[in-house]
């Protein structure tokens, strides 16, 4: 018997997993340097490629797809092969997924500050770096699916629910909004128009945080949190229920995005019922997250990659309470356009996604290289600058979101608007610098784990592990 | 592609989100049973340790769930959604929004009608009026005149005298109800060549009083005999009524270096003022120009 059929592939995983590391840090990066722009606009320099509307993109993709993509291949790699007990089916095939990934990243961040974009928000890469995600996504798919499709264990973990719905869900929706009619090599339209294009849009949108950012970052809940806190999953027959209530409402949502536009009024509704419905599948994830910690709660007072998994789902729960709520109509006519959305996405982004992934990272790399982690301190130090940072992120734009909301609808006497637009503008500037603080607290955190983890790795070196037989 | 009008795809998104509801309810109503698992676990071990206890589902969110899901149902039947028309409220957001602006139209029926019958410049003395106008124009003028109205480039300063189509309220008045096209055309061809250009330049600087080359501003001067005349005036005091602009008092609108009169020479330039008839109708309108007759005085 090789070697190579005996132990699981990590070699995936690490590559994966010290790129999370790399684009978590450039992704935020660039979103504090515009958070700054918003501050000090003089920031672009007069460059074109410097500029707010071309670097925004920049950190939204590089956020979601570098950051969160990479943490979604190494964690499913790393889960899909443990709870199955079988290597990966192809080595070629992943590290084909690995070095096309990183190719769609590249590319992206050279398109994207030279203007050249679909305009569809999240789905901003030109046709040809489309191909290459579908192409590479297609891989995935075979590795993941062939891999389960090994396994040595007849039922399939929970995580792997989780990762399979994240893979089948973004094929389909990449597929279907990034059809377009190629003008040139850089420049290509939309197969779809008007209001049809902007509900494909959104349906694409919406569900691109349902199940890229949340499926999939269940997926991660899944394995890493029943295995830091040693504790059992909290209960099987919900994670069957909020699995399947969360696929089947989420795909829905979409029209939320589009409320009091020129969306049918039937699509607004469907749109904001589902949002609702949402609320308690969600929650189904938060209390099987929260609740698996039961009986282990002292846990938390000296691990901080708890600290981080359960402060996560926390997060979490939160941001699938305020969401629901901003998709009923009366409330989204105050809070659409404002910041409060920035606000609702970062308690997300950084509460929910960032902080998992961070916490599994702390997990994974240890074990990637054989050795401990090299300061329990620093982490433990990360988590609570982390923590600052989203507070101050997330409540400076609600304060400002909410302010802005109410200047905007704010009527005088003779029927006038009380505030020019301008004059709400100005009433953002300190919440901006708030805002920016929160976020470069965030990025020093991120460079903290960095430094921690480069010294982990340093001190170990690449591990193996055989694959033990099933129980 | 199919338009959302069809009625096609109403009953057929309809279909799929009734399945999806009853799904969604059949599939937690048959695990809502309280058993006891918390001991025991499902008997499935993955990677070593990984094991599932089998809890009851709570009960509060049992009735969470089952809470949005009576909610939606009721919601999609009163309002658009399962129910053809909008539903049995028979709502729809368009004649929301017609609602709110008729009530806001009888509310400021009043003060409005009052300055619907005012000219520009009896209400560019009424201090209440102008209050109004400041806000109706930091809103509505500032993006493109600035918020102290003094214009940028290629967009007129409001503060000065200078006014292209005239400065008589009623003139300043149709300018904000029905909009202005400014056309320069490009004269580069007929004057006969860059060379052309640069003498005409010439002239209309020197009619400024710049210091010019003199030669070449007297050829210049006989080829704006011939082709700026018609809409700048023979002695370049521009003609209101065409929107051709003075050419001797300074004002550039396009910039005042040699090159950018030169470039707007050969190659025109168009400028619109947008119509504001239907955005902020007659008595807003009139409300406008009082307000940008007061800044000029």
């Amino acid at each position: 018997m090789n070697t190579e059929k005996s132990t699981y592939n990590y070699r995936i995983v690490r590559q994966f997993a010290i790129m999370t590391v790399v684009w978590g840090i450039v992704g935020m990066l660039v979103g504090v340097f515009i958070a700054a722009q918003l501050v000090w606009p003089a920031l672009n320099f007069d460059v074109p490629w410097l500029t707010y509307g071309r670097l925004r993109p920049l950190h939204t993709n590089a956020v979601i797809f570098a950051f969160g993509g990479c943490a979604l291949f190494a964690t499913s790699y790393y889960v899909v092969q443990r709870t199955c007990h079988v290597r990966l089916i192809s080595d070629g095939l992943a590290a084909f997924t690995f070095w096309g990934w990183q190719a769609v990243i590249v590319l992206a961040a050279v398109t994207l500050p030279l203007g050249i974009t679909t305009t569809k928000e999240y789905a901003e890469l030109e046709w040809p770096i489309d191909i290459l995600i579908t192409v590479v996504w297609v891989a995935y798919a075979v590795v993941f699916f062939g891999t389960i499709m090994r396994r040595k264990i007849r039922h399939i973990y929970v995580a792997n629910w989780f990762f399979a719905a994240f893979i089948l869900a973004v094929a389909l929706l990449h597929v279907v909004n990034s059809a377009a009619l190629p003008a040139s090599l850089f420049k290509s339209y939309s197969a779809y128009a008007g209001v049809q294009d902007a509900m494909v849009q959104w349906w694409y949108g919406h569900n691109a945080v349902g199940f890229f950012l949340t499926s999939g970052f269940l997926g991660i809940m899944y394995y890493f949190v029943p295995k830091q806190a040693e504790r059992p999953v909290y209960s099987y027959r919900l994670s069957v229920v909020h699995f399947w209530a969360l696929t089947f409402t989420y795909i829905w949502a979409g029209p939320h995005h589009l409320h009091y536009t020129a969306l049918p009024d039937w699509a607004q509704s469907l749109g904001m019922v589902f949002s609702l419905i949402l609320l308690a599948p969600s929650w189904g994830g938060m209390i099987n997250g929260i609740m698996t910690l039961s009986g282990a709660w002292e846990k938390l007072r000296t691990d901080p990659i708890l600290k981080f998994l359960i402060v996560s789902i926390s997060f979490y729960g939160m941001a699938t309470f305020e969401g629901p709520m901003m998709s009923i109509k009366t409330v989204n006519s105050l809070s659409h356009y404002t910041d409060w959305t920035i606000g609702h996405v970062h308690a997300g982004a950084l509460g929910w996604v960032a902080l998992i992934s961070i916490g599994a990272m702390y997990y994974l790399i240890p074990r990637l290289y054989g050795q401990t982690l090299h300061s329990v301190k620093m982490a433990e130090a990360h988590f609570w600058i982390a923590c600052l940072g989203i507070l101050l992120y997330a409540t400076s734009m609600w304060v400002s979101g909410i302010t802005q909301g109410l200047m905007w609808r704010a009527v005088n006497q003779d029927g006038t608007l009380t505030y020019s637009f301008l004059e709400s503008v100005q009433a953002m500037a300190p919440f901006y610098v708030i805002r920016f603080i929160g976020g470069a607290l965030f990025l020093a955190g991120m460079f903290l784990m960095a430094f921690n983890l480069w010294k982990t790795i340093a001190a170990g070196s690449a591990a193996e592990s055989t694959i033990p037989d099933p129980a | 592609m199919m338009d959302f009008t069809s009625q096609f795809w109403s009953y057929f998104i309809l279909v799929v989100t009734v399945l999806s509801l009853i799904f969604v309810i059949v599939l937690a109503f048959v695990n809502r049973h309280r058993v006891s698992g918390a001991t025991e676990t499902t008997g499935h071990i993955w990677d070593e340790d990984l094991t599932e206890y089998d809890n009851p589902l709570p009960g509060w969110w049992l009735y969470l769930l089952y809470l949005t899901v009576i909610f939606s149902i009721v919601y999609l039947i009163l309002y658009p959604g399962m129910l053809p028309n909008g539903g049995i409220l028979n709502w729809s957001q368009i004649e929301r929004y017609e609602k709110e602006i008729a009530s806001a139209n009888e509310s400021y029926a009043a003060v409005m009608g009052r300055y619907a019958q005012s000219s520009p410049s009896e209400l560019a003395t009424d201090a209440q009026a102008m209050k109004t106008a400041a806000r109706l124009f930091s809103q509505n003028c500032a993006l493109c005149h600035g918020s102290d109205a003094r214009g940028a480039p290629g967009i007129p300063n409001l503060r000065d005298d200078d006014w292209i189509y005239g400065d008589s309220p009623e003139v300043i008045l149709a300018t904000i109800l029905d909009g202005r096209n400014g056309i320069m055309p490009g004269w580069e061809a007929v004057l006969g060549g860059p060379e052309a250009v640069e003498d005409v330049t010439n002239y209309v600087l020197q009619l400024s009083g710049d210091v010019v080359f003199v030669e070449s501003a007297k050829r210049g001067e006989e080829k704006y005999k011939t082709v700026c005349i018609a809409c700048h005036g023979p002695n370049g005091e521009g003609v209101p009524q065409l929107g051709g602009v003075n050419l001797t008092d300074r004002i550039w609108l396009h910039g005042d270096s040699f090159e950018e009169i030169a470039d707007v020479i050969a190659n025109g330039v168009l400028n619109q003022m947008p119509a504001h008839r239907d955005i902020l109708g007659d008595a807003k309108s009139r409300l406008l120009a009082g307000y940008v007759i007061s800044l000029s005085n």
